[in-house]
């Protein structure tokens, strides 16, 4: 494969036809996932909503499994690897290195969480997102996971065959763009990540192919979480990225102390891969000491980063709009901003959301004692919600939006829709993710088909204000979903049917 | 901007004085929050327990079912009363034994407000989640291990154990219940 | 960089500092819900 260029006629970047190709290819997949996981996100609203109460049990356990599957897992690891071509080839003016192995990379991830999805719809795995042992789903679910796994594992290798050829090929002088950085090292959490995946899923397959005998189950999960939520650390630096390149591309922001951004980028790949104890805080097999040393010391040490970046996006957007000329009063700069464009309200909707509810609930719930009033209740959905939908998924929206004319060279079909669309899904997601905390203090639990113990030895009732509070939770992820389908909507429609832009 | 490379020497512009004061604050705060636990620990009662023992799921099994022989609430007959199908025990303050299998939690227990119990919490199945409500306090059963938590009931009334980990297409019904008078 | 004083991030001062109150807010409000449950340990 050649390496073809065209000239962005908006950033001047050169633009390469098979990073092009493959980040088009990533981010609709991406979306055909995105579409998935919204509908079955409807299903299962109107279950947990105890008045409406739509899906049966069964039912009810097999999609919120493959729930967590297309958003947690498909969604949003597809956008990133279309994210971390961006963040190579296209920031650095450079070819997709090996290009064979990147479509490897699609290849194997879509067939990887297809297997898995089919697994999990004819009913062989219902055993939820994070199968933990002894729960026993189809070997076939393992194996479509390790595959996807391997898929991305392939993607870095290309993310970092790009920066060193990029390097090699001298098409930048000195260090690279702060985006890219970020990517990096979203890229290194990646394949640490990848690792663990590798080391606690292929024994899992095997046992669950009758090689192995037996798990134990407590390893498995300490194993898991290094897996599963350094992936959600993977999206927190991929997310901080984009905030970076949407202060960049809606307001022309530039990073008040690059030292400052990249010294926090760096306390991530330091600390937050190792700091997954916070799932085990109230489970036998790990001493105090060790569940104080590792939450304690290793995640606020990525807490004090995410707090780094707290300050510093929302100073380069105010610094960027201050040097406009917007200087009077604390806020001036923040009203004058473009809030008609999606990118941006997606941008705030982001930041706000993430940090305030997101970040505020992880770092209580992560805490060693707290977690005893939290674990396994509606809290943690609650607070995961705040942080990947509206943190992660919403930076990914707001950069679809420059995504489909920049890559995809076409305009956005119905702006007025997409000027929209976040409001929309923001305000929802806000009061969907606030009624779930809510409801969670009640004690009611996550992953529960009925709440009221209608087929239990005992009825159990939390009460009405928390009746009433699962209902708000209902209308907020209505009015969310009704926000994720205007986001297909513009995107599906502009990508097939956009007007193509010539130059 | 952020998409372009970086000026030169970016790495030696000092950082001005609003990202330090706030670098300073959260770094403080970051070093509070670790302090906190350990601090819980010594001064304060509602600590995780750190006391669990590796067991085999068969000899919990055992070990539950003779606790509930030995301190099992009798009827005239001598036969162990149920309560939802479950037996209802009544022990004296000390060890105290909880199994979760799909999808029961057993026994029923009849606790004495202000005494203490050294709940041996775990699984003969599969994971399960010890959720006590409304009191809203949750650990985690894992078969294999002996979670014991020491524990002292100071709210008196009618309390119910929730699953709260998926344990299975029964998991909804698998609800036991404690008693504190 | 060193920024003027006219664009200095002041808005984005006031509203770390609204983040942080917030943060120890329902940091003390958890603890004080905590103290509420079962003496456990």
């Amino acid at each position: 494969m050649e390496a073809v260029f065209r000239t962005c006629p908006v950033t001047g970047l050169k633009v390469e036809r098979n990073a092009e190709t493959l980040i088009m290819f990533n981010a609709v997949t991406s979306i055909v996932f995105l579409l998935v996981g919204g509908l079955l996100a409807l299903l299962l609203l109107l279950t947990r909503w105890q008045a409406v109460h739509l899906l049966p049990a069964d039912f009810f356990y097999r999609l919120l499994t493959l729930h967590g599957i297309a958003m947690l897992v498909a969604w949003i690891v597809f956008f990133e690897m279309a994210v971390l071509y961006f963040a190579s080839a296209i920031l650095l003016n450079t070819r997709l290195s090996v290009p064979y192995l990147a479509w490897g990379q699609y290849g194997l991830m879509v067939v990887g969480a297809a297997i898995t999805a089919v697994t999990i719809l004819v009913g062989q795995a219902d055993v939820m997102f994070t199968s933990y042992v002894p729960l026993k789903a189809h070997h076939m679910y393992y194996f479509g996971i390790i595959l996807f796994a391997v898929g991305a594992i392939l993607g870095v290798c290309v993310f970092f065959a790009t920066l060193g050829a990029a390097r090699h090929e001298k098409t930048y002088v000195g260090s690279v763009p702060l985006v890219t950085f970020g990517a990096i090292a979203a890229a290194i959490i990646a394949l640490l990540t990848l690792a663990h995946g590798a080391i606690v899923f292929i024994p899992t397959w095997l046992w669950a192919l009758g090689v192995i005998p037996m798990m134990d189950p407590e390893v498995y999960r300490l194993l898991f979480w290094a897996f599963g939520h350094s992936t959600q650390q993977i999206n927190v630096a991929a997310m901080i990225s984009c905030w970076y390149l949407l202060g960049t591309l809606t307001v022309g922001s530039v990073p008040v102390s690059e030292k400052f951004s990249r010294s926090a980028f760096t306390l991530y790949i330091l600390f937050i891969m190792i700091a997954s104890e916070h799932h085990l805080l109230v489970d036998p097999g790990i001493s105090t000491a060790h569940k104080e040393w590792n939450t304690g010391y290793f995640m606020h040490l990525a807490v004090l980063a995410s707090m780094m970046h707290a300050f510093s996006v929302p100073a380069a957007v105010e610094v960027a709009q201050r040097k406009k000329g917007y200087t009077k009063g604390l806020f001036e700069w923040l009203k004058r901003a473009p809030w008609g464009d999606p990118g941006f309200s997606s941008l705030v909707f982001s930041v706000v959301g993430f940090g305030f509810l997101g970040g505020i609930t992880g770092v209580i719930y992560g805490t060693e004692q707290l977690n005893i009033i939290v674990h396994n209740t509606l809290r943690v959905p609650g607070h995961f919600h705040a942080t990947v939908v509206i943190g992660t998924s919403m930076a990914f929206m707001g950069i679809t939006y420059y995504v489909l004319p920049l890559i995809f060279r076409r305009e956005v079909m119905f702006p007025g829709i997409a000027k929209l669309q976040p409001y929309v899904f923001g305000t929802g997601m806000f009061v969907f993710s606030t009624a779930m905390m809510f409801v969670g203090g009640f004690g009611i639990p996550r992953r529960d088909w009925d709440i009221t113990g209608a087929e239990a030895p005992f009825p159990v009732a939390y009460g009405p204000t928390a009746d009433l509070a699962l209902a708000v939770m209902a209308v907020g992820g209505l009015v969310a979903i009704v926000g994720g389908a205007m986001y297909i909507l513009v995107a599906v429609s502009t990508v097939a049917i956009g007007k193509k832009i010539n130059r | 901007m952020s998409i372009f490379i970086p000026e030169k020497h970016w790495w030696r512009d000092p950082l001005d004085k609003d990202e330090k004061v706030w670098l300073a604050i959260a770094l403080t705060t970051s070093i509070v929050l670790t302090l906190a636990m350990p601090y819980w620990h010594v001064t304060q009662k509602q600590n995780p327990g750190s006391e669990y023992y590796k067991i085999k799921p068969d000899t919990f099994d055992a070990a539950t079912d003779r606790f509930i022989q030995q301190y099992g609430v009798k009827d005239e007959a001598g036969a162990i009363k149920q309560e939802g199908g479950i037996d209802v025990v009544a022990p004296p303050p000390g060890d105290v034994f909880v199994r979760g299998q799909q999808f029961k939690w057993s026994p029923v227990l009849k606790l004495k407000k202000g005494s203490e119990y050294r709940i041996h919490l775990s699984s003969i199945d599969v994971l399960h989640g010890f959720s006590v409500q409304p009191i809203n306090m949750n650990f985690e059963a894992v078969p294999g291990y002996d979670y014991v938590l020491k524990v002292t009931p100071t709210t008196s009334g009618v309390f119910n154990i929730v699953c709260n980990e998926f344990c299975g297409i029964g998991h909804h019904t698998m609800v036991g219940r404690i008693y504190v008078d | 960089m060193s920024l003027k004083e006219e664009h200095r991030p002041l808005g984005t001062n006031a509203l770390i500092y609204f983040f942080f109150a917030c943060l120890v807010a329902f940091y003390l409000l958890n603890w004080k819900e905590l103290i509420g449950v079962w003496n456990v340990g």
